[in-house]
């Protein structure tokens, strides 16, 4: 039995144009320790995919459909006080940007008393993080922005969860700043024996990282597979899309590509396929019927009509090749 | 905090030096010449000859050039002297102290009615937002602040004291005496708390740092009382400090239907007898006060929010 299993989910936030579907029959697993990356452009739904399993998506937002199941337990439409016991204990997050994640009016101390439920021992847990024990009566906006991102983390981790989720942990962060606190994070993750969700719309920084990758675009997933093996070899021409927009870690002055088109809006969705308007490969079968998310081999999804015309057109795209 | 409420003080010297000047102008800007007024008030039959004017300006100290005039005032304020009422012949100081009690009681009263009445139904109405918690939360409020002090008063002392006879209806005495005055000046007030505190929270409950506070395992009321309401109060309080300062000096109106001796019925008692000194007196009074809930309000803010007045590593 996995450690997180989501099934089908669906989350929809009512606007004055009509209901929107943020999450549209999202489905993944994250296994004990593994690492899940989930990528997409901003919009994709990733934030609220994260926020559904922790049951704090914000109003007007319900998750309409779907199964959320943590340790085999379903937590969709359990009461509060079940969330309350597995938020910070089961389940940690990161938020995205800590400068707006942590209250300006506590101090770091006071951040780190709620967190852990302890009255003392907060200097270990700062140390944890590779930060100073002085800093635990700082406030927030007398630390820099990678500190900040240091305590978030901490908080996240001060209750040993077997699970956490990391919301574009470094992206409020410079790109030195970003590598230490990936490394620190991953190193943390190992320690604890966590399982980690990192969302980003980064594919090169998940790659990094990540046993698997989900890759969403408007709401739904449109691959998930191996991170080393999309890499190699997307399984969806959004999947090579987004590697193609992608600086490879071994920059070889391959000049980089956009994803083509302009990101399509959920109030707005195309019929059919949600990436058909801005695919490629695309013909008049992609906007008539959603394809299914299948297995195209062994631990390999992908949601795509005309996976064999796209794997003979896109053949030695990946990195690897 | 001691170096910052120094500096504070500090930076209010120049507003007091302002203030003393447009008090004291009041004097010299009178309609009216103040040694006629005070002179034909002294004399018997109510006309004084030009003699005796001339001798009443030399004891309002009103000769020499109005810089001269200024610092003799000025001086005498300094050191808590501020005339004669022309009334009363008692020093005007002496009035106002005397009369002080009455209305920093009934103030305090009326701030306790504001808060008790304003803040939960704040809090009620941004927590239920949109429903009907929020609906009779936002009506109250709204006919609080629609309805005129003086008729709120007249209408609680009709059902309270005339037809239940439950409390009295003027004159200042017990809690009893305290209620109804209070609850008319602090009804009135509380309707902009309601709406104010509502905005305010509905803020801070959709600030990334109220989800987070969620989702590190707080319970509801923690994230609320603690993570939201504290900083949803920081424009309350700065609020707060304005409204401390009307009543101090402003709640003419309900003293003087309550017969309440405060300072507000000595200021419309020295209006109507045109007693120059005493008005003076409540000018210098109600700005002191506005000044020092100002102080109030900015060392409370510094309190509430750690980033004021402090330099930081980095914003």
């Amino acid at each position: 039995m996995a450690l997180l299993e989501v099934n089908d989910l669906t989350t929809t936030f009512a606007t004055d144009r009509g209901p929107v579907r943020a999450c549209d029959g999202v489905s993944f697993e994250v296994e004990r320790g593994e690492v899940l990356g989930i990528v997409g452009e901003s919009g994709s739904g990733k934030t609220i995919a994260a926020l559904s399993v922790m049951g704090l998506v914000p109003p007007p937002g319900v998750i309409e459909r779907g199964s959320i199941r943590f340790d085999g337990e379903e937590l969709r439409g359990a009461p509060e006080h079940r969330y309350r016991d597995l938020r910070g204990r089961q389940i940690g997050m990161v938020f995205q940007d800590a400068g707006r994640a942590l209250d300006p009016v506590h101090t770091v101390r006071s951040h780190l008393r709620e967190a852990s439920g302890r009255q003392d021992d907060h200097g270990a847990l700062l140390q944890r993080v590779g930060l100073d024990a002085d800093l635990l009566d700082r406030y927030p906006y007398q630390l820099s922005g990678g500190q900040r991102q240091r305590v978030m983390i901490a908080i996240a981790i001060a209750r040993d969860p077997a699970l956490i989720i990391a919301d574009e942990p470094t992206t409020a962060v410079d790109a030195l700043t970003q590598v230490a606190l990936l490394a620190e994070l991953m190193r943390l993750r190992h320690e604890l024996g966590a399982a980690l969700i990192l969302v980003s719309h980064n594919l090169g920084l998940i790659s990094r990282v990540a046993d698997r990758v989900a890759v969403m675009y408007l709401g739904q997933i449109l691959e998930l597979s191996p991170t080393a093996e999309l890499v190699r070899e997307p399984g969806h021409p959004y999947s090579a899309a987004l590697l193609r927009a992608t600086v490879p870690l071994d920059g070889d002055g391959t000049r980089l590509e956009g994803v083509g088109g302009n990101p399509d809006s959920l109030l707005d969705p195309p019929s059919g396929c949600v990436f058909s308007r801005r695919c490629p490969h695309a013909d008049d079968s992609c906007a008539m019927s959603r394809p299914a998310l299948v297995a195209t081999a062994p631990g390999r999804h992908s949601a795509c009509h005309h996976l064999d015309r796209f794997a003979e057109a896109t053949r030695g795209v990946g990195y690897g090749s | 905090m001691l170096g910052f409420a120094a500096r504070r003080l500090a930076q209010s010297i120049p507003v007091l030096v302002g203030i003393s000047v447009v008090t004291w102008a009041l004097m010299a800007a009178s309609p009216d010449d103040p040694a006629r007024i005070y002179a034909n008030q002294q004399a018997v039959g109510g006309r004084a000859e030009p003699a005796e004017i001339e001798q009443a300006r030399e004891l309002l100290g009103l000769t020499g050039s109005p810089v001269e005039q200024y610092v003799r005032w000025a001086r005498r304020a300094l050191s808590g002297d501020l005339g004669e009422s022309f009334r009363t012949g008692q020093p005007v100081t002496t009035e106002i102290v005397d009369r002080l009690p009455a209305t920093l009681e009934l103030a305090g009263g009326a701030v306790l009615v504001t808060l008790l009445l304003g803040l939960p139904l704040g809090v009620i109405a941004a927590v239920w937002a949109n429903r009907w918690p929020d609906h009779v939360a936002r009506l109250v409020a709204l006919i609080g602040g629609a309805v005129p002090a003086f008729w709120l008063s007249l209408l609680l002392i009709w059902l309270f004291a005339v037809e239940w006879r439950w409390l009295p209806s003027n004159g200042r005495g017990g809690l009893d005496h305290l209620v109804l005055p209070a609850l008319a000046l602090g009804a009135a007030a509380a309707g902009g708390y309601v709406r104010l505190l509502r905005a305010s929270l509905l803020e801070t409950l959709g600030e990334d740092y109220v989800v987070a506070a969620r989702a590190r395992g707080l319970r509801g009321s923690a994230v609320l009382v603690r993570h939201a309401l504290r900083n949803a109060l920081i424009p309350v309080v700065s609020q707060l400090g304005v409204t401390v300062g009307v009543l101090l000096s402003g709640s003419v109106v309900v003293e003087v239907i309550f017969s309440w001796p405060g300072i507000g019925r000595y200021a419309v008692d020295s209006i109507a007898r045109r007693d120059l000194p005493a008005l003076q007196g409540f000018v210098l009074f109600s700005a002191l006060v506005y000044l020092g809930a100002s102080l109030a309000v900015d060392l409370a803010y510094r309190w509430l929010d750690p980033r004021v007045g402090r330099r930081g590593a980095e914003r």
